[in-house]
């Protein structure tokens, strides 16, 4: 799938769509594409809107945390499933 | 005529490793950033990102209305009479409790003012732009701003129930910090005899409360917040009490469903 329109996708899912919904889009954008980092800026900009005050670090960006290690782990299990090529 | 390829090399375009592994450093680089604006600015990219929403909300709102209305039209019409005569015994059944409401909330705004308390009046209404199930911090995003609120103004539905409180102000929009928030906790009453606890959050709308086990507490009992001058938090659902348990578990739940929340209002703090 073309990268750029799963951005858009992603983007306005932030705003259309349930919490868990944006979490499947994130996950799979994770899955299906190399290095997406924006997955995490998306994140970001879900906690900024919606996270409340009063809450320690772990508790206000929680989608940020769970995207970076969803992040590290998709990378690094990509390389044992054999649906990707060598070079990803 | 002939082609000589002997001679020809076969050329192939070199990938530049180099700019790919510059790639995480920019994004985190970024990110970085981001983090350090969210810090020393903290409104200014929520604003942006609100203003963007906004129209985008409204669409879905009527979608989803548009939707719910062309299910309606696909009921059947034994459904909807059968449905129509149990929420007219319904709304009967509410006609009478509010006479009541209404009698019991004079006499109690009455005894307020011979005590020197007086309610406010400065309530202005506001429309939910994003609703809880959309969050996972237990937050609605409403279309009030620095005019009309301050951090810290109560959020009410229908006038009487109060929701949460006013958490951050961007501009025309404010965001609200449901009181079931997790890890808020707050002292209340609990029944007629106004038994004293603290209520904690447990995000939707649901509340527990512990209180040792020989405390009597019935469901439906009603559960009021002195810190909030005594306004209505909620009603008790369910009650785990075991025998081998010291203390009983109460979960309670707010009466309004987080889904449904259209309208609020909020009471400006003199």
């Amino acid at each position: 799938m073309n990268r750029f329109f799963f951005n858009i996708i992603l983007f306005f899912s932030i705003f259309l769509l349930n919490w868990w919904l944006f979490g499947i889009l994130l996950l799979a954008g994770f899955f299906l594409f190399k290095n997406f980092y924006e997955g995490l800026v998306y994140a970001a900009f879900y906690d900024l809107i919606f996270t409340v005050n009063g809450l320690p670090f772990y508790g206000a960006y929680q989608a940020v945390i769970f995207s970076f290690i969803l992040l590290v782990l998709s990378e690094y299990f990509k390389k044992y499933l054999k649906f990707y090529p060598d070079n990803v | 005529m002939r082609i000589c390829l002997s001679g020809m090399k076969k050329k192939y375009r070199q990938r530049n490793r180099s700019s790919f592994k510059k790639i995480p450093f920019i994004l985190f680089g970024l990110l970085l950033l981001f983090i350090l604006l969210s810090l020393l600015l903290p409104t200014l990219i929520p604003r942006n990102l609100i203003f963007i929403g906004k129209p985008l909300w409204f669409l879905r709102e009527t979608v989803l209305l548009n939707l719910t209305e062309a299910r309606d039209l696909l009921r059947s019409k034994s459904e909807l009479i059968i449905k129509n005569k149990e929420e007219k015994k319904e709304i009967e059944k509410l006609q009478l409790q509010n006479l009541r409401l209404n009698l019991l909330e004079k006499e109690n705004a009455e005894l307020k003012s011979l005590l020197g308390r007086k309610k406010s009046d400065k309530m202005t209404l506001a429309r939910v732009l994003a609703k809880g199930a959309g969050s996972i911090y237990d937050s609605l995003i409403i279309d009030l701003g620095e005019k009309d609120v301050r951090k810290g103004d109560k959020v009410f539905v229908e006038g009487a129930v109060l929701v949460g409180l006013i958490d951050e102000v961007f501009g025309k929009n404010s965001r609200v910090k449901l009181l079931s928030a997790s890890g808020n906790s707050y002292k209340v009453e609990v029944g007629l005899q106004g038994i004293r606890a603290k209520a904690t959050g447990r995000g939707g709308g649901n509340f527990e409360i512990i209180l040792p086990r020989g405390v009597e507490i019935g469901i439906g009992d009603e559960i009021i917040s002195p810190a909030f001058e005594g306004t209505l938090v909620g009603v008790v659902d369910f009650i785990d009490s075991r025998p081998q348990d010291s203390f009983q578990k109460i979960l309670f739940k707010a009466p309004w469903d987080i889904n449904q929340i259209k309208w609020v209002l909020v009471e400006r703090n003199e």
